[in-house]
């Protein structure tokens, strides 16, 4: 127990010193024989114990600091005593072999797989809009949006209009504003240049 | 097959669309426009087959390439005459339906552009008289020639028409900013106390008018400079380029004066804002 709790105590530093070596192999080759840990343990109580149980644990640690697959750059390979083969060959398991021995049966599931998956898709959406339109013209939805979106909403500090005066219903007044707005609006849209009127383009170079 | 089908839906397509624009057609314009498009389109269609015509025969120069090529140069260079009067009267209709333009330039300038269509259409006629190729060659160089001078035939009623626009819009601005005064006249004058405007009120409107003036008065001024570069046009030399880059620079004129008439426009709404309210 006292060991137990000695390794406990001192799993920082070896969490430190771990992580220092792992960055280092990062940059060299994957070693062929098992890389001595650099930890070092002040602790003298209950050496025997500890170097009985140090690999155990020192791998429980590393299980524990591995890093994540998207962190980029940090190998997840942890040392391991050194294989028998190259760490290239193949590994001939049974589903590696049957893999191997028909390559097109797989592929065609797959396509089956991802064009089930679309049409499911498709399906799913277009299930959706049917249950909302349906909702809508039960009126159980709004039918400017789900949330009632569409509603205006009154802006703050809205100007407000100056009151008429007594010419606001002057009928000179009224017929000259409506002159001015339609010549205004015939000023805005007007195009100048005739351009549907350019001189064509006629092939003026016969020659033989 | 295929190509049977496809060519039959263009033409079909084609038929479609000009009907309709024979239903949308409303003015003497629309209906003359419909024309010129139609004889670009056959001239088109014709051109193509005398480029093809023309490269068989250079290359092979049989007897039957070379009667190919003769027939294909005379039925495009008639269809290009066809376009070329129908692009006339395209003009000479557009002005026609202009109210800026005066009669008696309306009538100059119609002249010039008849003038041009007959001398186009005798051109035409006398195609088919021609015995060889290089007859045809000649005649084609007689009808470039011709069409070179024309720049001020084409971009003399093409700058008139929207100055014409131009000047419609000033004359109906100044009668509406003449009414506009007068109106604010009587205001100024009313001795009924709840006809009355504070002076506060008079004063803004009166900065009001002096803008309208202001942008009237300088819109008046370049549009006259406008005229006078129109009036240069026939006078200037006949190519198609330099009538054309006088024309730019009416246009460029015109613009401004547009921007400020649509100053002056927004004014004078901001005088029956002010008078509308208190």
């Amino acid at each position: 127990m006292t060991e137990l709790s000695d390794l406990l105590q001192e799993s920082k530093p070896i969490d430190e010193a771990e992580s220092v070596d792992f960055s280092a192999e990062n940059t060299t080759a994957i070693p062929s024989t098992p890389k001595p840990s650099t930890t070092t343990v002040s602790s003298s109580s209950g050496i025997v114990g500890l170097l009985v149980s140090l690999p155990a644990k020192v791998m429980d640690i590393v299980q524990k600091i591995k890093p994540k697959p998207s962190e980029k750059g940090v190998s997840t390979q942890t040392p391991k005593p050194a294989p028998s083969e190259p760490l290239s060959a193949p590994v001939n398991t049974p589903a590696v072999m049957l893999s191997q021995m028909g390559s097109s049966k797989p592929t065609r599931k797959k396509a089956l797989l991802i064009g089930a998956s679309i049409i499911l898709f498709f399906g799913v959406i277009y299930l959706g809009s049917e249950v909302v339109k349906t909702l809508r013209t039960n009126g159980i939805l709004p039918s400017d949006g789900l949330f009632g979106g569409g509603e205006p909403t009154p802006t703050l500090g809205e100007i407000q209009p100056a009151p008429p005066s007594i010419y606001a219903v002057d009928e000179v007044v009224l017929q000259l504003e409506e002159d001015i707005n339609t010549l205004d609006g015939q000023l805005s849209s007007t195009v100048l240049k005739e351009n549907t009127l350019d001189p064509p383009k006629l092939d003026y170079d016969i020659r033989f | 097959m295929v190509r049977r089908t496809v060519s039959f839906i263009a033409v079909l397509l084609v038929l479609v669309f000009f009907s309709t624009q024979i239903v949308k057609a409303e003015t003497e314009h629309d209906l003359a426009f419909i024309d010129y498009k139609l004889a670009l389109e056959s001239y088109s269609k014709l051109h193509d087959d005398y480029v093809l015509a023309r490269t068989n025969y250079l290359r092979f120069d049989t007897l039957t390439s070379r009667n190919n090529a003769k027939e294909a140069t005379l039925a495009m260079l008639q269809s290009r005459d066809d376009a070329l009067i129908a692009y006339f009267n395209a003009i000479d209709t557009r002005t026609q339906e202009v109210d800026g333009v005066d009669q008696s330039t309306k009538d100059r300038l119609s002249g010039q552009l008849k003038d041009e269509a007959a001398w186009y259409a005798d051109h035409r006629d006398r195609l088919v008289a021609a015995g060889s190729i290089d007859d045809l060659v000649a005649d084609s160089d007689e009808a470039r020639k011709r069409y070179a001078t024309l720049g001020p035939v084409i971009y003399e009623p093409l700058s008139q028409i929207p100055y014409g626009r131009v000047l419609r819009f000033q004359e109906r601005l100044n009668e509406n900013f003449l009414a506009l005064k007068e109106k604010v006249n009587r205001i100024r004058a009313e001795e009924r106390p709840e006809y009355q405007f504070t002076t506060r009120k008079l004063e803004s409107i009166d900065r009001w008018i002096f803008e309208t003036e202001d942008r009237l008065e300088r819109s008046n001024e370049k549009l006259s400079v406008a005229y006078e570069s129109i009036e240069k046009i026939p006078s200037s030399a006949k190519s198609i380029s330099s009538s054309q880059s006088r024309n730019n620079q009416v246009l460029e004129s015109l613009k401004e004066i547009l921007q400020d008439q649509k100053d002056a426009s927004l004014r004078m709404r901001e005088i029956v804002r002010e008078i509308k309210t208190e």
